[in-house]
């Protein structure tokens, strides 16, 4: 067997193993941390009918009062889609277990500080307003789309927040 | 045991054409790079997030270990370069000039760019199989054919030996060019197979309901709205959940069995087919861009290569020609055949870039020098004192062409060279072209190649 054989068994070995490593049992978490090798767990979840899909949509008013609030975008937010998507819907998540409080806060601190560091305007306090689907028996039930403030709070200065934790979504 | 080495080494190391994978090389680089490179404006953008949202991925993390500390963030200047630098080394890649080294530099630098891009707390999945298929072809002899460095190669054979000699179809033919298409091949199955296996793993047989795939279009046709229409789409199909469940079964179908696209060649159309049309349809429903499976579904050539020449018959001549090479007929043929004089290094020169433009095999060559005979027989009216001045060309109607208009009547055979027609045929060029053929001619004809260099 030549060295050049023995190296592209070396690399097949290599690569279909860490491949079949990472998408191995268990199947439901997603595998991420040894990117470009991942498992595909994305939408593997059944849902049944009645099952709720939640939109999020975060907005601000200016400390200097104003008509409207401000749409606080994740591009204003600096944060990639997802990413902001996760940090709102920890900030709903607060039904529950100390630990998804204490994710809430966390996220809310992330957001507070990218607010008052990258807005241009002064904002001083912060809504997160939701629109709930729900997936009756015969499809999407009230089509009739309505945004609800669930939670609003006070923007803080970045020194007076805690360090924001980790999060990622995949697709 | 010996039997399963026997079937394994056939699986990975049977020879396979290296025509093919270079055209895997040429479709996946530039695939990568004039659709999926990572554009400068979002990798600056990220770069100026606020650094409490940076959270390297140990990909970039290694990347960037020679140009800082483990896990020092990559700054806009950086990114900058490196981006250029990538463009560079996939150009490079595609025409095959330093083939390895560019690709090498092209999977480092997509690597490091996409990786960058997942360190700000979010992932996603079409990009890593894609990585993962540049960093094989790196390790591949994907520059072995279709590269200007194998050009090169075969210039410098050619004027070393002072002996011209047409590509055969055994030269073609290597048993490394089959275990790079192989390995991405199997790399893509587990894809799926993950995929399958999660949806069959965590929710079972519930996974096909309706509702469950129902509600995903709706989630990301409203949160990930980039067509447009998915919102709309996804609300229309919550209502019709036979036609969602029907669906949820013919994805998973697709991904639970895509394995047998490698393991039985003559499914593999199916599944490319399959596989094509569920990415399409995913990304017009929930936005997803999976597009970079379908570029990678060129590793399956091989298996592709039979049914659709059935259905292409004047590429289905030109691929015969590949594998069953036929003799210079003399008379009637459907070839073009090129008398040249073997004792000038242009003319071999010239006559290695020409077959090697030949991608549908349709040059035969007469050394006039070792061949005369013939060469005479083809072409009566051309004397020897004529072909050692000019180059000449007999079409397929044997229609003799000289000089200049013998190399626009080649351009016209050569679809490679069909850019250059116009050139050809502009005003004057059968005035200027000629011109210019001759002044070439007299210069090679002031520096004959010696007996001892010509092996003659």
């Amino acid at each position: 067997m030549t060295l050049r054989k023995l190296f592209a068994i070396g690399v097949c070995v290599a690569i279909l193993g860490a491949q079949i490593w990472v998408i191995a049992p268990p199947l439901g978490r997603s595998r991420t941390w040894y990117w470009p090798f991942l498992n595909y767990p994305m939408y593997s979840r059944s849902l049944p009918a009645g099952s709720v899909f939640k939109q999020y949509a975060l907005d601000a008013l200016p400390c200097a009062g104003g008509p409207a609030p401000i749409v606080v975008s994740d591009d204003l937010l600096g944060l990639r889609r997802f990413r902001a998507y996760d940090l709102l819907q920890s900030i709903d998540d607060t039904v529950g277990s100390a630990a998804s409080r204490a994710a809430a806060d966390s996220s809310m601190a992330l957001i507070d500080h990218l607010v008052s560091t990258r807005s241009s305007v002064s904002l001083c306090t912060l809504r997160l307003r939701v629109q709930s689907i729900t997936l009756g028996p015969d499809g999407v039930q009230d089509p009739d789309l309505v945004w609800s403030t669930v939670r609003s709070w006070p923007v803080h200065a970045p020194a007076e927040r805690a360090a924001p934790a980790a999060s990622g979504q995949s697709d | 045991m010996s039997r399963v080495l026997r079937a394994l080494d056939r699986h990975w190391f049977a020879p396979a054409s290296l025509r093919e994978l270079a055209v895997v090389r040429i479709v996946v680089v530039a695939g990568q790079l004039f659709l999926f490179y990572p554009p400068l404006a979002w990798e600056l953008w990220l770069a100026g997030a606020d650094p409490k949202t940076y959270l390297p991925i140990p990909a970039l993390k290694v990347l960037m270990l020679p140009f800082g500390h483990w896990g020092v963030r990559p700054g806009p200047m950086f990114l900058h370069a490196v981006w250029l630098l990538g463009i560079v080394a996939g150009v490079l890649a595609i025409i095959g000039l330093s083939t390895r080294l560019s690709l090498f530099v092209f999977a480092a630098v997509n690597t490091l760019l996409i990786a960058h891009t997942y360190s700000y707390g979010e992932y996603h999945h079409p990009e890593a199989v894609m990585v993962i298929a540049l960093w094989v072809l790196a390790a591949s002899p994907a520059g072995a054919a279709w590269s200007v460095d194998a050009l090169k190669r075969r210039i410098h054979g050619a004027l070393a030996s002072m002996r011209f000699e047409p590509q055969s179809a055994q030269d073609d033919l290597s048993p490394f060019a089959r275990w790079p298409v192989r390995l991405i091949q199997w790399v893509l199955a587990l894809a799926y197979l993950s995929a399958a296996l999660s949806k069959l793993g965590n929710s079972g047989l519930s996974w096909f309901n309706g509702y469950t795939l129902a509600y995903y279009w709706i989630q990301d046709g409203l949160r990930f709205n980039v067509v447009g229409q998915g919102a709309s789409w996804g609300i229309w199909l919550s209502h019709h959940l036979m036609l969602a469940s029907a669906l949820s079964i013919g994805a998973t179908f697709i991904e639970l069995t895509f394995v047998l696209a490698v393991l039985v060649p003559r499914m593999a159309w199916f599944y490319v087919l399959a596989g094509a049309g569920m990415h399409t349809a995913i990304y017009f429903a929930q936005g997803a861009p999976f597009f970079q499976y379908i570029v990678l579904y060129i590793v399956f050539i091989e298996a592709l290569r039979q049914p659709f020449l059935r259905h292409a018959p004047v590429v289905a001549s030109a691929s015969a020609a590949i594998s069953t090479p036929e003799p210079v007929l003399l008379g009637a043929t459907r070839h073009w055949t090129i008398i040249y004089d073997g004792l000038c290094p242009l003319c071999v020169r010239s006559m290695v870039v020409l077959d090697f433009l030949d991608v549908r095999h349709r040059l035969r060559f007469i050394d006039m020098e070792r061949d005369w005979a013939r060469a005479a027989a083809l072409a009566p009216r051309v004397t020897p004192a004529e072909a050692h001045h000019l180059m000449h060309v007999v079409s397929p109607d044997g229609q003799v062409y000289r000089g200049f208009f013998a190399f626009r009547a080649l351009a016209r055979a050569l679809p490679l060279l069909w850019p250059l027609l116009p050139l050809y045929h502009a005003p004057f060029a059968s005035v200027v072209g000629p011109r210019i053929y001759g002044g070439i001619a007299r210069v090679r004809g002031t520096t004959p190649c010696r007996v001892e260099t010509c092996g003659v």
